[in-house]
């Protein structure tokens, strides 16, 4: 990376941070600190919702997995409209009427002390370690570029959040959430001019995406329904819908966010913005993808954009293996760019019997160039056994750092860090906010004065941070990290959000029912998930159901008992 | 009138809840055409 790159991405870093530090000033109170006064209007609101969600992950892998896979994770957040206008119509009015500061303080409310600690603990397990996971992820980043300890990075990049989150709490985290968003709009945009840009001259846009989809990576619905099948339309929408209900309903990281809204009005507003946007950003975001495929299309790829595992293969007794492997594969690219050279002429002769003979031929060869990486992949492991086959969250920054001009490089490693800054933020300030909320003031010290309460939301903050970071730095082991993040979710999630349904909408159901439903539903959904019963998916839904039928039948009984 | 302000307040915000549902419902038909043309 040249110099200008990292004075701006320095420059991009600093001035986010004293901006939500400058902003943030004056954070007197426990209600400045973890709800900025209820005074933020509905794009502030909507802005931070997104900004929680897009973490680093997004920008890292969902390009790379659309390289690898194409669109159909695109359908993933097809229930997310869906869940934004339920979360309008029940959660927002409960959670703002009452005036409470975590989603699990209702609980109590309506339930008893054991059910909202139990929910408020299943959150505090999961936030931590997603939270981890998502400091790990720029940290690839600067390790890959600059070589150095990946260690040294967590550590830089969880400092710096650390620092302004303890310092301004909620209002430092929307601030700065606010300007990353538009900076990260702004950088998106130039990174899908940059790759048509450097596509050869007589391959336009639309070619770009010709090319793409007779490849396989323009699939961005699938109709069939298979419970194993990861991504397709129903997953999408019944799996999807319960697990961003889930998530935005009793994720405190995404109702602290909405419960800085000024009004019920402007919360709804901003859930709203968030339903009808994140689509399309998605979407945006997994056709860079698939550009960047279309672009090694026409330049050689490297077999495997992980330079540290490449580079230990080859420092290995199995060099020449992998030596014969790598010319394989350069083979095949150049029978492949032939082959894509002439799906363009057809397609700018609108030869349609051609197009069809030369997409066969492309996606032979393309299940050539799968079959030799997966040889490889199969080599690394005989290697090492604790080799990362994955190389999915690298492709993209393969390709920025390898292609893009000087200064946008910067930028757009700015914008990486600056979505892992702000998920980070949302996590560190809700993890404290719960703890303090949900266990230091309701068991441990009930009665202390409101500085007590700030200064222990600031400690617990900053040993959240120091928890996170040892996550970090055991995070590599993870696989594909999106994934990784949403599985880890679907795990808990599931009855979180039974725990809520019941609580909205059985109202003959006693804290004890619903207590001994979700211990009973929550290790189902970890025998499902250690014996791969289903797709990560539709654990969320099984979750939900689980607890609120055995609620119902608990509550029966208990009924009879009496 | 307490009624009637009610409902028309829940008409209002259901008029927008209807409209995120019907950009949802175009959203997914348009990828599916997108899929098909590029095929």
């Amino acid at each position: 990376m040249s110099l200008i790159d990292w004075l701006v991405l320095a420059i991009t870093l600093l001035f986010i941070v004293f901006y939500g530090i400058w902003k943030s000033r004056g954070t007197k109170n426990i209600k400045g600190y973890l709800l900025a006064d209820k005074k933020l209007p509905w794009y502030h609101v909507g802005l931070s919702v997104m900004a929680t969600q897009a973490s680093a992950i997004t920008f890292l892998s969902a390009p790379g997995q659309a390289y690898s896979d194409g669109l159909r994770f695109i359908q993933f957040y097809f229930g997310l409209p869906l869940a934004m206008v339920v979360l309008c119509i029940t959660f927002i009015p409960i959670f703002q009427k009452l005036n409470v500061y975590t989603a699990y303080e209702y609980l109590e409310k309506r339930f008893d002390n054991k059910t909202r600690s139990l929910t408020a603990f299943l959150f505090l397990l999961q936030r931590g370690v997603s939270t981890g996971i998502t400091i790990y992820a720029p940290a690839i980043i600067l390790s890959t570029i600059l070589n150095i300890d990946i260690n040294y990075t967590i550590l830089f990049n969880g400092i710096i959040v650390i620092f302004y989150t303890v310092y301004g709490g909620t209002k430092a985290v929307s601030y700065t959430q606010l300007l990353q968003m538009s900076i990260i709009f702004a950088g998106l945009f130039l990174a899908a001019y940059m790759v048509v840009h450097l596509l050869p001259e007589n391959v336009g846009f639309i070619d770009a995406l010709h090319i793409a989809g007779k490849m396989n990576k323009l699939n961005a619905i699938d109709t069939t329904f298979d419970f194993n099948n990861r991504y397709n339309i129903w997953s999408g929408i019944i799996g999807g819908f319960f697990l961003q209900l889930s998530y935005f309903g009793t994720d405190q990281s995404q109702v602290g966010r909405y419960l800085t809204g000024s009004s019920i009005k402007q919360s709804r507003l901003g859930l709203i913005m968030n339903g009808l946007i994140k689509i399309p950003m998605q979407f945006f975001i997994l056709l860079i993808g698939t550009l960047v495929f279309t672009f090694y299309q026409f330049h050689q790829a490297p077999i495997f954009f992980n330079k540290v595992e490449v580079n230990r293969i080859e420092n290995s007794t199995y060099k020449k293996d992998y030596e014969k492997l790598n010319s394989e594969f350069e083979q095949v690219h150049v029978i492949k760019k032939q082959q894509v050279d002439d799906l363009v002429k057809a397609l700018h002769q609108e030869d349609e019997a051609t197009i069809d003979i030369v997409r066969l031929q492309l996606q032979e060869s393309n299940n050539k160039s799968n079959s030799i990486k997966k040889e490889l992949t199969t080599l690394m492991e005989k290697n090492n056994p604790a080799a990362d086959t994955n190389d999915t969250n690298y492709i993209f920054l393969s390709f920025v750092t390898q292609y893009l001009p000087v200064g946008i490089v910067g930028l757009l490693i700015a914008i990486i860090f600056l979505a892992s800054m702000g998920s980070t933020a949302s996590g560190l300030n809700s993890l404290a906010s719960t703890s303090i909320v949900d266990f230091y003031k309701r068991i441990f010290n009930k009665n202390a004065t409101d500085h007590n309460y700030l200064s222990a939301s600031r400690w617990a903050t900053v040993l959240w941070g120091v928890f996170c970071m040892i996550i970090a730095l055991y995070a590599n082991k993870l696989g594909n990290l999106i994934e990784a993040v949403n599985i880890l979710g679907s795990l808990f999630y599931g009855t979180i959000l039974g725990i809520f349904l019941v609580a909205f909408y059985m109202k003959r159901i006693s804290g004890t029912a619903v207590f001994i439903s979700a211990l009973v539903a929550e290790a189902f959904i970890v025998y499902a998930w250690i014996t791969n019963l289903t797709a990560f998916l539709w654990l969320n839904v099984i979750g939900c159901l689980l607890v609120m039928g055995i609620a119902f039948v608990v509550q029966s009984i208990l009924n009879k008992q009496k | 009138m307490i009624k009637e302000q009610k409902k028309s307040f829940f008409k209002r915000w259901a008029n927008v809840y209807a409209f995120v549902i019907f950009i949802l419902i175009v959203i997914i038909i348009s990828l599916y055409f997108f899929t098909q043309y590029f095929k």
